[in-house]
């Protein structure tokens, strides 16, 4: 048995010993030898994990006013029962649960002779406000976004769901970094087979440290080798209340302002909460310009490629004339020069994104203004071409969401397009749609509701009825579950 | 095997016999779009007692009876290397790339490989997808031939009705397969095969009736109505739209030889479970070779004499003889008590 999961046992000063030998004496475990009721005390709190004005006030002014007590038993009790020094108050019984709740901002105290500890929540350590995600941006709906601290990410939920079937389940994960996760679900909704098996998996994560939703992710995705994921992230609390009510289940994880939901299905790339916001008609319009969107980012560079080099006589003439006097004058092949400018943009892209905002400016300038303007104009890269990578690349804006599946296939498919024009496609485009129909996650097909078909879903993707006919439907995502037998 | 649903079933079928329906040459004439309805009938007619003798066990059955696995191995092996005789024999030489027939069937079978270790639920899945983007294609194939449609060509002869009636058999590899699908379908199957058996015939009358009412004479001369239908069918003014049914050609030439490698992976693992990984490539290898060695009639001269076998005398047999056994169980039971 490690010194950590042993029980607090001995005097004060041996369970300080203790506690200093565990923590090799680390310089932000604050302890404040105090004698309260008469009785030798310690305070023990974390720098910068606690708020030093809730603490002064609600926990050692009070603990100061107590009158004089015939041992640590009767401290203790007048304690816990004629005091109320914080709503959460825990008591701890070994060196594991201490250790945590110390480093999560509790202030613990101990007793000389006690054999458990008191906690306290006065957690005060800095953190983000709750502001505007930085992605999922809309029009019409919230504009709070979740942050890194667990909870307050369940307040915001819980401000929008003010009812006793939302459930929130608190655990931990990472051996070391014993990361606070919550796992949300509805009761009315959600499967206890399906929870069962969420557990089951969250539990078999044997990592140190859980640091971000990446890390977790890949346990609650259950097929290997998957273009698109499975398993959705959000920043947004309405959306996660969205998907609570779909019978989905919401995993919070502290230091993360992204949460997972699981599962998820790929329709729901096109999906955004805007969609409910504006006429049917016009969200049936939008939903369409996204689906094309997502084709558009793929296959554009690959068809144009494709047709210009093995199927000429797919084009009108004038269009070949045009064509065939841009690539007169470019020095590379299509595929290459292809591939060369969706490159120089994954290269443009990632700078962006690492650098600082003031210079990320200054790359676009750059990038855009002298590269593009003087690759075209020296000859190196054709204009035709520019303008369809152009066209697809933007065209994957639209779904952020597949920007890793859409940059990796639209490279493919060119190389495909290339080498053996449509046929080419044709057969990567097998590939990629069973990859995308072998894609599930406990149970949950990917592709549903198009594959399997269910006629009354069609209503929320080949269009979006009005919220008269949608109230009807008391859909949840169990609908598509799939037995293996 | 995973359960599917029954609308799947019925894609994955019609999808696999689509592609025997665009790749052969002999079915042309007028007489040809009776035989199609006729064996339409007479396959569904077959179909409703091969159904009712079904008793959802063909895996059990295949695992005490070895030899019955290895017959249907067999015969959709031989249905597979089918599809790269089509494939070879049918393809216009513009519809597949400029390095040759052969390279084209190794990437099929390569793209087969992968898209059957998806499992046969991720087959039966991308089916109804690739049946829509068909349909769609279809669609437009017939809106494209419509302006040339003459109806005075179309005529109804009678001279080739049975030798239409045999093609149109040696097409249909897949009604083995519902045998073995019809185990892992959720509900009513026979809907789904009389919708696959009625869309399949439509098709075909479809093909027919277009590449001979827009084509006229040039049929008798091309061969491959479908193929002589694209190229008559443009939809668009001032450019070819015909390299766009590459597209339909290899979509539903993957799902043909994934069906028929699904299918020998799932009778092989049922059998002998060590074969799990190595099954698919190894069967795609036995069709290509297959192909490579034998024509394409002789290989379907050898679909039409199975077909009976294995749709019909077969379940029989082993319908006649559980239903045997278990009166001898009754009376075993009689005498005991």
């Amino acid at each position: 048995m490690t010194k950590e999961s042993r029980n607090i046992s001995g005097t004060l000063e041996e369970i300080l010993a203790d506690i200093r030998q565990i923590c090799a004496n680390s310089s932000d475990i604050l302890i404040n030898r105090i004698t309260i009721g008469g009785i030798a005390c310690a305070v023990l709190g974390c720098e910068g994990m606690l708020s030093t004005s809730v603490m002064s006030e609600m926990i050692i002014e009070p603990l100061t006013e107590i009158p004089v007590q015939a041992d640590s038993n009767a401290l203790f009790q007048y304690i816990q029962n004629d005091l109320l020094l914080s709503l959460d108050r825990p008591i701890v019984r070994n060196y594991e649960d201490l250790f945590r709740l110390l480093y999560s901002g509790f202030a613990v105290l101990l007793a000389d002779g006690q054999m458990t500890a008191l906690a306290y929540g006065v957690q005060g350590y800095d953190k983000r406000s709750v502001s505007e995600p930085s992605g999922e941006a809309n029009l019409y709906g919230a504009h709070d976004g979740l942050t890194e601290v667990v909870r307050t990410n369940m307040s915001l939920i819980r401000r929008r769901m003010k009812t006793p079937l939302l459930k929130f389940e608190l655990s931990t994960a990472g051996n070391l970094s014993q990361t606070d996760i919550c796992l949300c679900w509805m009761t009315d909704r959600v499967p206890p087979q399906f929870l069962r098996q969420i557990k089951k998996e969250l539990s078999s994560v044997r990592l140190d440290t859980v640091l971000s939703s990446g890390y977790l992710q890949p346990f609650l995705e259950k097929c290997r080798g998957s273009l698109f994921d499975s398993v959705s992230l959000s920043q947004r609390p309405d959306v996660l209340c969205s998907k609570l009510l779909e019978g989905r289940v919401v995993l919070l994880i502290d230091g993360t302002p992204f949460a997972l939901v699981i599962p998820k299905l790929f329709i729901e790339n096109f999906q955004t909460l805007d969609d409910y916001n504006h006429k049917p008609y016009y969200a049936f319009f939008s939903r369409w310009v996204k689906y094309g969107a997502f084709l558009t980012a793929i296959l554009l560079p690959a068809l144009y490629i494709a047709v210009s080099m093995h199927h000429p006589e797919l084009l009108n003439s004038t269009l070949i004339l045009i064509l065939t006097d841009a690539e007169k004058k470019a020095p590379l092949s299509l595929p290459t020069e292809t591939i060369f400018v969706l490159l120089m943009y994954e290269i443009i892209r990632e700078a962006g994104l690492r650098l600082p905002k003031s210079v990320g400016g200054a790359v676009s300038i750059v990038s855009g203004l002298i590269i593009g303007d003087a690759a075209v104009s020296s000859g190196l890269i054709s204009t035709p071409m520019l303008t369809m990578t152009a066209i697809s690349v933007i065209s994957g804006f639209v779904t952020p969401d597949l920007n890793a599946p859409i940059t990796v296939m639209r490279l493919l498919f060119i190389l495909a397009g290339g080498l053996w024009g449509l046929f080419g496609i044709g057969l990567l485009g097998m590939a990629v749609l069973y990859n995308l129909c072998a894609t599930e996650t406990f149970g949950f097909p990917a592709t549903a509701p198009l594959a399997p078909f269910y006629r009354r879903a069609m209503r929320d993707v080949a269009t979006r009825v009005n919220f008269h006919r949608m109230q009807s439907g008391n859909f949840t995502v169990e609908e598509y579950h799939e037995q293996n037998s | 095997m995973s359960k599917i649903h029954n609308h799947q079933l019925a894609a994955i079928l019609f999808l696999s016999g689509a592609w025997s329906v665009i790749c052969i040459p002999s079915l042309y004439g007028n007489s040809q779009m009776i035989s199609a309805a006729a064996a339409c009938l007479m396959q569904i007619l077959l179909c409703l007692p091969m159904l009712a003798l079904h008793s959802g066990t063909f895996t059990h059955q295949i695992q005490n009876h070895k030899f019955l696995g290895i017959l249907y191995i067999l015969f959709f092996l031989i249905c597979g290397a089918n599809g790269f005789c089509q494939l070879w024999e049918a393809a216009p030489p513009q519809l597949l790339p400029a390095s040759g027939k052969l390279t084209a069937s190794v990437l099929i079978a390569l793209t087969c490989f992968y898209t059957s270790s998806a499992g046969l639920r991720a087959t039966a899945r991308a089916a109804p997808i690739v049946m829509s983007l068909f349909v769609i294609s279809v669609i437009v194939l017939i809106l494209g031939a419509w302006r040339r449609a003459d109806l005075s060509r179309i005529s109804f002869e009678t001279d080739n009705f049975l030798s239409g009636i045999r093609t149109y058999f040696s097409l249909s590899g897949e009604l083995a397969a519902v045998w073995v699908l019809a185990d892992s379908v959720r509900n009513h199957k026979n809907i789904a095969v009389n919708v696959y058996l009625i869309a399949k015939a439509l098709f075909c009358i479809l093909i027919l009736f277009f590449s001979i009412s827009a084509g006229g004479r040039l049929i008798y001369l091309n061969g491959y109505p479908f193929f002589t239908l694209t190229a008559l069918s443009q939809p668009l003014q001032g450019q070819r739209a015909d390299a766009l049914y590459i597209l339909v050609f290899v979509m539903l030439h993957i799902m043909h030889t994934t069906l028929q490698t699904g299918i020998v992976e799932h009778i092989s693992e049922q059998m002998y479970p060590i074969t799990e990984k190595w099954s698919a490539p190894v069967s795609l290898i036995f069709m290509l070779i297959l192909a490579y060695f034998f024509k394409s009639a002789v290989l379907e001269n050898m679909i039409f004499w199975a077909l009976p076998v294995l749709t019909v005398i077969i379940p029989l047999i082993l319908r006649t003889r559980q239903f045997l056994r278990s009166i001898r169980k009754k009376e075993y039971s009689y005498e005991n008590s």
